[in-house]
């Protein structure tokens, strides 16, 4: 039987709330939790013959808008994985637009999601950033340790 | 961890997130940012304690902590590997909490108030270390090292792989120091030191190669592996030179600078032959020679082409190279150097009175990829050296300081260079209308501009380099001594929203109290900052500054600041009010340079005016040879001897 090799296999996510959204194998794969189960997926169904079919992947814990959200940050970084060339400056100028535009709770959110999936780049990204939401309430940024021994006692 | 069913719009705030994710959050910011969110709430307060007790890396160099604050931060912690800390308010009291014994990396800077006891524990303590750096040990009256402690020191831990001593380590009697340095362990291949007598250095290395005569035991090796040596001596010698290619052979970085008291003597200098003694075995792959003016206008004196002849013939492996001093080498010296390192990557060069634009005339036939080029205080550089320079398309630092003949035809060349990220321009004559040619290739890639003293340059600069982009990658910016660089330039400035790091604009007397409540409600991203991001402003000297100014400068304006330079005399009493209501910006009065980090370390100690020449060349220039010459034809003719 010869494989079909599709430069781009797409794989199928299922939501929490049923929705479908399709992405490329490459790009699902960032998340490991993902990649670990596409994996273990393959390995059982080893003597199927119909390759072609895509993969459905059930994710009962994201909804379909972080999902879609974490799917853009990983389509965005794909290219690392491939080593092929990235410019660094409009990556994280990109990045940085990506946090931005991101309201508070859906930032919340998809730090779960990036927690859960296992992206280790977007929580990484989603962490230096959680907290500049958190100051920007009228907390002073940069506050005396002092205060920090305060709260000890 | 227990997920909640549904990563939902339930999740309001980051304080209900599970713990578990918190920690790692935190576990992924500095110390200080974790500190600062700490602070903010019991939960992350929890949370931030909980993961001090095993954080791998803990660096808290920007400010420095007393040990009232350092306490609480550095619970016993069995997975600390990296450390570094300004210990500018810290004392022996301090060595137990910051030696933890399973630190790998350590790095402790302004270490003034410690005794020699530092130096002991960390041996005693710390036996797993790799890494080392001190700065300023025991700088303090007071204070003392012993030869004793460096002996702990360094048998103490056996797997140092580099070591950094920041401070005068000539603290004891000669013939123990190579007995000392002796126990250091077999894995040490970096070393730096911030003084040392070049005698001392010639002394420790002997017994490398020299039969001990009365003994029959055999001399064990000192440092036999060193790869990287860093030293800064009184003179620069030919035996000290020879000393060293012979006795460290593995040697492939070295990095040697003086700062002469008086004049150096023949049997005390650097010579020709010195430098045909160097790089014995071609291993070498960075080299770097420098005089420095601290103490005494002086040069290498004895060192002319001659000399850079015998060097390059060894030098095909040399990647990198810096020569500071150097005024009688001319473009013969030099070029030979370009041509016979055909992997050079890094070329600078500090007082090259007598380098011209022939250096460079055919630099493009060669196959050099230049990344670095720093020519300092060239003065002979018209715009045709930068022009076939800027063939070099991987150019990623040009410094071209105080090479006051280069205008806007540089400019026009320099706009090419697309990879380019540091630029510094200082005492050029450009002008408004060249720094157009920067956008928008090189303003989209540079990080720090520079364009201090350029005197020709107006308000309108600032307008000829931003165009109104604010996706610009700029963080350092220095308008020092314009004297025509007036508020307005600081409101183009703002408008502009460059998220800028440092701006430095000392001595441009028509700056003044606007520009700092300007920059003070400067809005770089209003979705997510209120303020500006500056770490660094220096307004030394700045005629408008008046007291008004200082009510901008309290919390909650300018946030992120660390680093302030203001004139003291303005009001000493609103001065230190200020620096006490903030106690973590360093607020500097006097007019020194701000900044941890300089471009380079240290190759003019004294403040630029940009009114006179150079007080080097005016003394070059008044003819200092007759002595000279005499000496020099003395050592050619002791060169010649030799051969």
């Amino acid at each position: 039987m010869f494989r079909t090799m599709s430069s781009k296999k797409m794989i199928t996510l299922k939501s929490l709330d049923g929705q479908t959204l399709e992405v490329e194998e490459a790009v699902a794969k960032k998340s490991l939790m993902i990649k670990n189960m596409i994996e273990d997926d393959d390995v059982m169904d080893d003597d199927v013959e119909d390759d072609d079919e895509d993969h459905v992947v059930h994710l009962r814990k994201v909804t379909h808008k972080v999902l879609e959200k974490a799917m853009e940050y990983c389509k965005r970084h794909v290219d690392e994985d491939e080593n092929k060339v990235v410019n660094e400056n409009e990556l994280k100028a990109w990045d940085q637009d990506f946090v931005v535009k991101t309201d508070k709770s859906t930032l919340c959110n998809l730090l779960l999601a990036a927690y859960y999936l296992n992206i280790e780049s977007l929580l990484l990204l989603l962490s230096k950033n959680a907290f500049h939401h958190k100051t920007s309430e009228g907390k002073k940024p940069m506050e005396d340790m002092r205060i920090l021994l305060e709260c000890q006692q | 961890m227990s997920l909640p069913n549904e990563i939902a719009t339930a999740m309001e705030s980051l304080d209900q997130l599970p713990s578990a994710l918190l920690a790692t959050i935190l576990t992924k910011l500095d110390v200080s940012s974790i500190c600062s969110v700490a602070s903010t709430c019991t939960v992350f307060n929890a949370c931030a304690h909980h993961i001090l007790s095993f954080i791998p890396t803990f660096h808290l160099l920007g400010t420095a902590p007393s040990m009232e604050l350092l306490r609480p931060l550095l619970p016993p912690n069995p997975w600390m590997k990296s450390m570094k800390v300004n210990c500018g308010r810290l004392d022996d009291s301090a060595i137990q909490i910051l030696l933890q014994p399973s630190l790998q990396e350590l790095c402790m800077l302004n270490c003034a108030d410690f005794s020699g006891k530092l130096l002991s524990e960390i041996g005693g303590r710390c036996k797993d270390l790799r890494s080392l750096c001190l700065g300023s040990v025991a700088e303090k009256r007071g204070r003392a090292i012993h030869i004793s402690d460096l002996e702990e020191l360094l048998s103490g831990c056996t797997h140092l792989e580099a070591l950094v001593l920041m401070f005068d380590v000539s603290f004891s009697m000669r013939h123990d120091f190579a007995r000392v340095w002796a126990l250091a362990s077999d894995k040490l291949t970096s070393l730096e030191i911030g003084y040392i007598s070049s005698v001392m250095v010639t002394e420790l290395l002997s017994p490398n190669f020299e039969f001990p005569q009365s003994t029959s035991r055999v001399q064990p090796s000192i440092l036999p592996n060193i790869h990287k040596l860093s030293l800064s001596v009184d003179y620069i010698t030919d035996t000290m030179v020879g000393t060293i290619s012979k006795g460290l052979t593995c040697l492939t970085h070295l990095d040697l600078r003086d700062a002469p008291l008086i004049e150096p003597r023949v049997t005390f200098d650097l010579t020709n032959s010195g430098l045909q003694l160097i790089n014995q075995q071609g291993k070498l792959k960075h080299l770097s020679l420098v005089r420095s003016q601290e103490f005494l206008f002086t040069y290498f004196k004895r060192v002319n082409d001659l000399g850079l002849l015998l060097l390059a013939d060894k030098c095909a492996n040399l990647e990198s190279i810096f020569l500071g001093g150097f005024c009688r080498v001319t473009d013969t010296g030099f070029k030979t150097i370009l041509h016979s390192c055909s992997t050079l990557y890094k070329l600078r060069v500090s007082h090259g009175t007598q380098l011209t634009d022939l250096v460079f005339h055919d630099i493009s036939a060669t196959s050099l990829s230049l990344t670095h080029v720093s020519l300092r205080r060239c003065t002979l550089l018209t715009n045709h050296a930068v022009t076939n320079l800027a063939s070099n398309k991987n150019l990623k630092v040009l410094d071209l300081r105080d090479c006051r003949n280069l205008g806007d035809g540089a400019l026009r060349a320099i706009g090419n260079l697309h990879n380019l990220k540091t630029l510094l321009l200082d005492g050029s004559d450009i002008t408004d209308m060249g720094l157009p040619y920067l956008r928008p290739g090189v303003i989209s890639s540079l990080i720090t501009l520079s364009v201090r003293g350029c005197k020709k340059l107006t308000d309108k600069c600032i307008s000829a380099l931003f165009d109104g982009s604010s996706k610009l990658p700029l963080q350092e910016l220095d308008l020092s001594n314009l004297p025509n660089l007036s508020d307005n330039a600081v409101i183009l400035l703002a408008k502009s929203r460059i998220p800028l790091l440092e701006l430095r604009m000392r001595q441009c007397p028509l700056v003044g109290d606007t520009s700092v409540v300007v920059l003070a409600s400067m809005l770089v991203d209003e979705e997510r900052w209120h303020g500006n991001s500056l770490r660094l402003l220096d307004l030394f000297n700045c005629g408008g500054i008046t007291q008004r100014s200082f009510r901008w400068l309290k919390k909650p304006y300018f946030p992120r600041l660390r680093w302030l330079g203001v004139t003291g005399c303005v009001n000493r009493d609103i001065v230190d009010a200020l620096a006490r209501s903030r106690p973590f910006l360093h607020v500097s009065c006097h007019g020194e340079e701000l900044g941890a980090e300089q471009w380079d370390t240290g190759d003019d100690f004294h403040m630029h005016d940009y009114d006179e020449m150079d007080e080097l060349e005016q003394w070059l220039q008044e003819g200092d040879y007759e002595s000279g010459d005499e000496e020099m034809a003395e050592a050619e003719n002791v060169a010649e001897a030799m051969e």
